[in-house]
């Protein structure tokens, strides 16, 4: 009865509220939700470990894949020098920014498995960024040590060559907190939502907020067990 | 401090040059490793007199060094309690193992006790069958036979004619040299029959909802479906693991504001549009109830959702010459996205169908589990399927006697409808659910009254049945009920004698009056319904209420959604938005082009101002936002075309 209809939204919380997993009528006053994607429920799973390797991911782990990332840094140093005028500070300073936005908007940005035909998973992964498909969902693998070295270490070079200048420093500093941020573990499969979801009790469920009444059509209320207002009025 | 040097010199002096020396080794050491005067230069010049940012660059290294020397996690399946096994130790749990018997036979004490008394038929089904025990021939209400074909003898000479051309079976799946003629041929007949584009066959009738629904509907999509519907459909939604949403059975009000709350999720959440369906049945199996076609059909099209319509009981059953529900209220085949139908019931043949457009059926032959993995159906159910729809066709009068039967069964029984039993099925359908209206406590004690009225209407020469359910693994638990089935095989007057027979077991099993309970209860429930109605008032004002603050943006992309499940938009968007992105950085680095100093002015504009005049400023990013505008509004039409 839970199984058919359960969304992959399962969970609810709202930081303004505490963790208030509200199935009611409670509504959320903060401007910031958290939700989690992504479920753990039993069908999720299956889909997910089904299909065995995941190929949207498995890649990250070979030694080009690794090797790639300095190489394309050094490839948009030179072509970002080729423009005229083009001062070391601002080199850096781009080809940081671009490393920032190309990696943020691979491992965190886009969802789901391009090739969902091929990789018969069922929509399982929908929900899913890259970032959180790569080694089945484990924290601290290898590959994601290093793809959370690299920017740290671009953004320690880039920021010497900027000459320590306060306003470059800062953009630098700022792009590097903020593709840092979703790679933390404790960030895993949350999405932050700016705008209220007011009606999270009906969208998250998947079901109608009632469930419980039978589908056969009694005449309204003729089983007592089924339905609380009969017993209600008995009492009164 | 001279006096504590003075006195005890000797521990500290010691000391301070094991300290130096150390220190100087460490120095040495760190001097001869390659690289380090880079370091200490970058260290050096990196502190720049302002410790603070020295401190973020330090919180930098420091979070990244424990990152790299934190412990890796376990991920999904790669659970603590995974126990590898050897080959040897697999084949040894393998020999050890003792399959359990697939059924274990009766269970309950109902069923044991019910077991022997069931009736056994020997001959062929008819609406007038042999009892194998007595040789006394009774009136069979306990099989679908609408139109009177179970023993029809034009059906019997078709059935062999197939038979000796045929062979009973071919044994391979429709894609994999299963088709054989007749198949093509039934479903031109039923196309044809329906007035629709086209239509697909199944082998068997149960599966065919089953693997339909997750034909179309995948994980994400929303399926708004009645809270009646049969195990079949139940069982379908279930597989395709999308979003389900109940409304209350043939409640247009509430089925309309779960239509409203899927469109407004939709609008808040944004995003790829998901694929929107109603699954509903014709009439339906576990009641008889029939549904309000016209303004499912209505709402369908005002909240753009297709409509999966279950006809399996329907089909040959209502409408002037059994077309179904689509008959009976005037509603073109057509309009149906999906029309799930079969050929057991109605037909008395056997499998099912899905009519529709001729994609939807396409996408079915390698989309359907049921159709791509399961044998097709043997070639003489396929052509006795086609002999029942030309008979159909031919002899509408077979429905007239067929809707006079069900009219005097129902008038028989309309004394006690509302005193003792409650009739939920609509007039015009051949299929009679009978519930108790004072029900005992227990489903089973209920269950048990009901067979009591079985084995006496049995022992009068009726043969009826209870419906049969799976406790406890129906999403919504459907009360215990008498599932009876009218023929236009019976005459008017034996009709009226089953009528009567039926009549007077429920009366002799429940009684002739309405029980001082049942009055007392329906008292009580006529609050009851006040209550419910009041509080699904309450459930829709705070729904009303919850989903107020509406967003003004798209919603008409309904005809763009593909219908068979690809990556195709997907990856659309994905280029779509990396090439925005690598576009953004183009124009931004031009702009830095633009305005760095020394750069040959471009336009004529610069040529008389200096680059630090405002007004040149904000024409350029007036220019760069125009530019910016007319790209976001040129890419998805390039890339429609290169589609």
């Amino acid at each position: 009865m839970g199984n058919l209809g359960a969304s992959p939204m399962s969970l609810g919380m709202s930081l303004g509220e505490g963790a208030n997993k509200n199935k009611g009528r409670g509504r959320s006053s903060s401007l910031v939700t958290v939700t989690e994607v992504g479920g753990d429920d039993g069908d999720q799973v299956v889909d997910r470990l089904g299909v065995g390797v995941n190929e949207n991911a498995n890649w990250v782990n070979a030694p080009g894949a690794w090797l790639i990332h300095p190489v394309i840094i050094l490839l948009g140093k030179v072509l970002v020098d080729a423009i005229p005028n083009m001062t070391a500070s601002y080199s850096w300073t781009i080809v940081n920014l671009g490393y920032v936005m190309a990696s943020y908007t691979m491992f965190h940005s886009v969802t789901g498995v391009p090739f969902e035909s091929s990789q018969p998973s069922g929509g399982a992964y929908d929900d899913l960024t890259l970032w959180e498909q790569i080694d089945a969902g484990a924290q601290y693998t290898p590959a994601k040590k290093w793809l959370t070295s690299v920017p740290i270490l671009l953004f320690l070079i880039s920021t010497h060559y900027v000459k320590y200048d306060p306003r470059l420093f800062f953009i630098n500093f700022a792009a590097c907190v903020f593709v840092l941020f979703p790679k933390l573990p404790a960030l895993h499969r949350l999405r932050f939502h700016f705008t209220p979801l007011e009606n999270k009790p009906v969208a998250s469920n998947g079901v109608t907020p009632n469930p419980s009444r039978p589908g056969s059509p009694h005449p309204p209320g003729l089983r007592m067990s089924t339905l609380d207002p009969i017993m209600e009025s008995r009492k009164a | 401090m001279n006096t504590t040097t003075t006195a005890d010199p000797s521990p500290v002096l010691p000391l301070i040059g094991v300290l130096t020396s150390t220190l100087v080794k460490v120095q040495n050491g760190f001097h001869s490793i390659p690289g380090s005067p880079i370091l200490i230069r970058y260290i050096k010049s990196s502190y720049q007199n302002d410790p603070y940012r020295s401190l973020l660059e330090l919180f930098l290294v420091v979070f990244a060094l424990r990152t790299i020397f934190s412990r890796r996690t376990r991920g999904e399946g790669q659970s603590r309690n995974f126990v590898e096994l050897t080959e040897k130790e697999i084949d040894e749990l393998v020999d050890d193992w003792q399959p359990m018997p697939l059924v274990d036979g009766p269970t309950t004490k109902f069923e044991h006790t019910i077991l022997p008394s069931l009736p056994v038929i020997s001959g062929p089904a008819s609406h007038k069958p042999k009892l194998a025990a007595t040789g006394k021939t009774v009136l069979n209400l306990a099989s679908p036979n609408w139109v009177g074909l179970l023993e029809d003898e034009r059906i019997k000479e078709v059935a062999i004619g197939t038979l000796r051309g045929y062979g009973l079976s071919p044994c391979g799946p429709p894609g994999f040299y299963g088709t054989l003629d007749v198949h093509t041929q039934l479903e031109n007949d039923i196309a044809r029959f329906l007035g629709i584009d086209s239509v697909i066959v199944y082998s068997q009738s149960f599966s065919t909802i089953t693997s339909v629904i997750p034909a179309f509907a995948k994980r994400g999509d929303v399926v708004v479906a009645d809270k009646s519907v049969n195990f079949a459909i139940q069982k379908g939604l279930q597989i395709s693991r999308c979003t389900v949403k109940w409304y209350e059975h043939n409640d247009m009000a509430d089925l309309e504001r779960q239509l409203k709350a899927v469109e407004k999720e939709a609008k808040r959440k944004g995003g790829p549009l998901k694929r929107r369906f109603i699954v509903s049945e014709g009439v339906f199996e576990n009641n008889g109830a029939m549904i309000d076609l016209a303004k499912v059909v209505e709402l369908k099209k005002k909240y753009k959702f297709r409509l999966i319509l279950d006809e399996s009981y329907s089909f040959g059953m209502v409408g002037k010459h059994g077309k179904g529900v689509t008959e009976v209220f005037g509603v073109p085949a057509t309009e149906i996205d999906l029309l799930v139908g079969s050929m057991a019931v109605g037909l008395n043949a056997g499998g099912g169908f899905c009519a529709g457009m001729e994609h939807v059926t396409h996408h079915q032959r390698i989309n359907g589990a049921a159709f791509v993995f399961s044998a097709a159906m043997p070639g003489l159910l396929a052509t006795t399927a086609s002999a029942a729809i030309n008979i159909m066709q031919t002899s509408p009068q077979i429905y007239s006697q067929l809707a006079e039967n069900i009219r005097t069964f129902r008038q028989g029984l309309a004394k006690l409808e509302g005193v003792t039993i409650y009739i939920p099925s609509n007039h015009q359908s051949a299929l009679i659910h009978v519930y108790m209206l004072s029900p005992p406590e227990s489903i089973e004690l209920e269950e048990r009254l009901l067979q009591d009225v079985v084995d006496d209407a049995l022992g009068q020469g009726v043969l009826i049945c209870r419906a049969a359910r799976l406790r406890g693994q129906e999403v919504f638990e459907p009360a215990p009920s008498l599932k009876i089935m009218i023929s236009a095989a019976f005459t008017k007057k034996e009709t009226e004698k089953m009528a009567n027979t039926v009549r007077n077991s429920l009366t002799k099993v429940l009684g002739s009056k309405s029980s001082v309970k049942v009055r007392k209860l329906r008292r009580i429930s006529a609050n009851a319904s006040l209550l419910c109605k009041q509080r699904s008032d309450d459930d829709r004002l705070w729904q009303e209420r919850m989903f107020s603050n509406t967003r003004p943006d798209s919603g008409s992309a309904y005809c763009s959604i593909p219908l068979a499940p690809g990556p195709l938009l997907r990856d659309f968007r994905l280029v779509h938005d990396l090439c925005f992105c690598y576009l953004l950085t183009i124009i931004i680095l031009s702009v830095c082009l633009l305005s760095s100093p020394g750069q040959p002015s471009l336009s004529a504009a610069d040529t008389c101002c200096t680059h630090d005049d405002p007004v040149i400023h904000f024409r350029r990013s007036i220019m760069v936002f125009s530019w910016l505008a007319l790209f976001r509004l040129l890419f998805p039409f390039i890339f429609s075309i290169q589609l």
